[in-house]
């Protein structure tokens, strides 16, 4: 029996939504590549770290410095790095053959990133503090450093707001790039030397703009300061991608 | 009724022009048939048809606007070839999720059907298919999809006989089964040609002809014999392409006029027969008289080029 179709409607919600399915079912790199460098991260700090032993009589004090700035160099990085792959041309017109148009598959893309840029953060943290307990795991006694009035848990929340704000601000910053490396590859070198002309301008005559905006941003004695001005910040970037490619072409 | 309007549509590729002026108007659920050499412009219509690209001139409508970048026309379009990337760390089986996620008639259970049938293994990934293997899945998607707008450029290249005419089958199985606008482009549809209603033949970039695939199949007639009485009885008609077929022998390709007939005089040993939709747009597009012999000839004569 012949079933005549009918034109479906579909929401941008539902689109949008399908496009963050799409991306954690079809781009398991992402999440795999975060996991892997920051299990290097781990074993890097846990390998790296000196040691320094004190004797006072019958006292021994051993001291073990972690250092696990490394997992959230490396974190960042992959904040900055995912967003290129998933607004490469490749990406884009794998994307396109599915119901979408170009702001379902930004919504979908900026609505991923923010899940797994969350999700990556909070594993960072955990990587961080999983290096500073390792030598709990020992019989011996440990005196851990002092976290401030709020204890460990209280550091966590802290250092999760700032990562989480870093992250943020490099997952905009990577999907601009990305998104403009997509449109012309030119068009990124001559905005990149334009910017640095201007800013050289701008320092020449005593206006230090990227100072400024750098201590408005990041010259904040509270965390949640610092998440909602980067995350203002990001959402500026990530508008600019979605307006600069809203005429991005497939297959040209 | 699903409508797609072709409106004075021009697409420019950094100053090189790769269609212009394109008018027209498909409507219906019926299968046309988008014809024209390499390079005419074929794959760049229906990439302004599934809104992938966006005209540089003109307009390019469908579901009561224009398709560019319209989420209306998205749902209800779609675009599938041989270049078509699907991501490439999908199975065949996480595509065919996909694409039922996306779009909403798609029938799982027979695109599953037919590729245990034309042994598409679903664990397999896209990128690894042969060109042939490739080219069988999209055409299975993009029939399974079920988008009243199923656009499919070059769907049977690479593909053996036998997968071409099951593929042939399936094309009609799925039309009369859910009937909507399918557009095939391509320049090698044996096969296919007897499922076209309409035909649009596109030329260096411009429309050459847009009418019902039967009465544009009738107008043109190949006539051989000997090479005196072809060239007498073809005097005064517009003859495509002449070439000598053998020694004092012709064949010619002729081009009528709509609702006229022709008539060979008896006793001339003229044999008169009708041509396939591909040789007819061949004859219709194709390049100097006498084809490719002429060049031969032309190059044993040594006549300047």
């Amino acid at each position: 029996m012949s079933t005549l179709i009918q034109p479906a409607r579909l929401s941008r919600k539902d689109a949008a939504v399908r496009q963050i399915t799409r991306n954690l079912a079809s781009r398991p790199g992402i999440v795999g590549s975060l996991l892997a460098l920051q299990l290097a991260g781990m074993l890097f700090s846990i390998s790296s770290s000196d040691d320094s032993s004190n004797a006072f009589g019958n006292l021994n004090i051993h001291i073990q410095n972690f250092n696990s700035d490394i997992i959230i160099v490396l974190t960042l990085a992959w904040a900055f790095l995912a967003p290129l792959y998933l607004t490469g041309r490749d990406s884009f017109e794998s994307d396109m053959v599915f119901a979408n148009d170009r702001l379902t598959r930004h919504f979908g893309n900026i609505g991923y990133l923010a899940l797994i840029v969350l999700a990556g953060s909070l594993t960072a943290v955990l990587a961080c503090l999983t290096v500073l307990l390792i030598p709990l795991l020992g019989s011996r006694e440990v005196l851990l450093p002092e976290f401030g009035p709020w204890g460990l848990s209280g550091h966590a929340l802290i250092m999760f707001t700032v990562l989480l704000s870093y992250a943020l601000l490099a997952a905009g910053l990577g999907y601009l790039i990305g998104t403009l490396l997509g449109l012309s590859r030119l068009l990124v070198i001559g905005l990149f030397l334009l910017g640095l002309i201007f800013l050289g301008v701008l320092d020449d005559t005593g206006w230090h703009l990227l100072g400024r905006f750098a201590h408005f941003l990041f010259g904040n004695e509270q965390a949640a300061l610092l998440l909602i001005k980067a995350a203002g910040a990001s959402a500026i970037l990530f508008a600019i991608a979605v307006i600069s490619s809203n005429r991005q072409e497939a297959g040209a | 009724m699903i409508q797609l309007e072709f409106e004075k549509a021009e697409k420019r590729f950094q100053g090189k022009t790769a269609l212009r002026d394109l008018t027209l108007s498909l409507e219906g659920e019926k299968i046309v048939g988008l014809l024209g050499r390499n390079g005419a412009g074929k794959t760049t219509a229906m990439k302004l048809a599934a809104g992938f690209l966006k005209p540089t001139g003109g307009d390019v409508r469908a579901f009561g606007g224009p398709v560019f970048n319209s989420l209306l026309a998205s749902a209800n379009t779609i675009y599938l070839s041989e270049d078509t990337r699907f991501p490439y760390t999908l199975t065949l089986g996480g595509i065919i999720d996909e694409l039922a996620r996306a779009y909403p008639n798609f029938d799982r259970g027979l695109a599953t059907r037919l590729m245990d049938y034309f042994t598409l293994p679903s664990f397999m990934k896209h990128a690894s298919l042969s060109k042939g293997m490739r080219n069988t899945f999209n055409l299975i998607a993009g029939l399974t999809a079920r988008c009243p707008l199923t656009l499919l450029d070059e769907p049977l290249n690479g593909m053996d006989a036998a997968v071409r005419k099951d593929l042939t089958s399936v094309l009609l199985k799925e039309f009369i089964e859910a009937p909507r606008l399918i557009v095939v482009s391509g320049h090698q549809l044996q096969g296919l040609e007897d499922l076209f209603e309409e035909v649009a033949i596109i030329d260096k970039g411009r429309l050459l002809i847009h009418e019902e695939a039967d009465a544009f199949k009738e107008r043109f007639k190949r006539i051989s014999g000997k090479a005196d009485a072809v060239g007498a009885a073809t005097e005064g008609l517009r003859v495509l392409s002449r070439r000598q077929s053998l020694p004092g022998m012709e064949e010619t390709v002729i081009e009528m006029e709509p609702g006229t007939a022709l008539f060979a005089p008896s006793g001339a040993g003229l044999t008169v027969s009708s041509l396939s939709l591909n040789d007819a747009y061949i004859a219709l597009t194709g390049g100097m008289e006498g084809g490719i012999d002429r060049v031969y000839a032309d190059t044993a004569r040594k006549v300047k080029p």
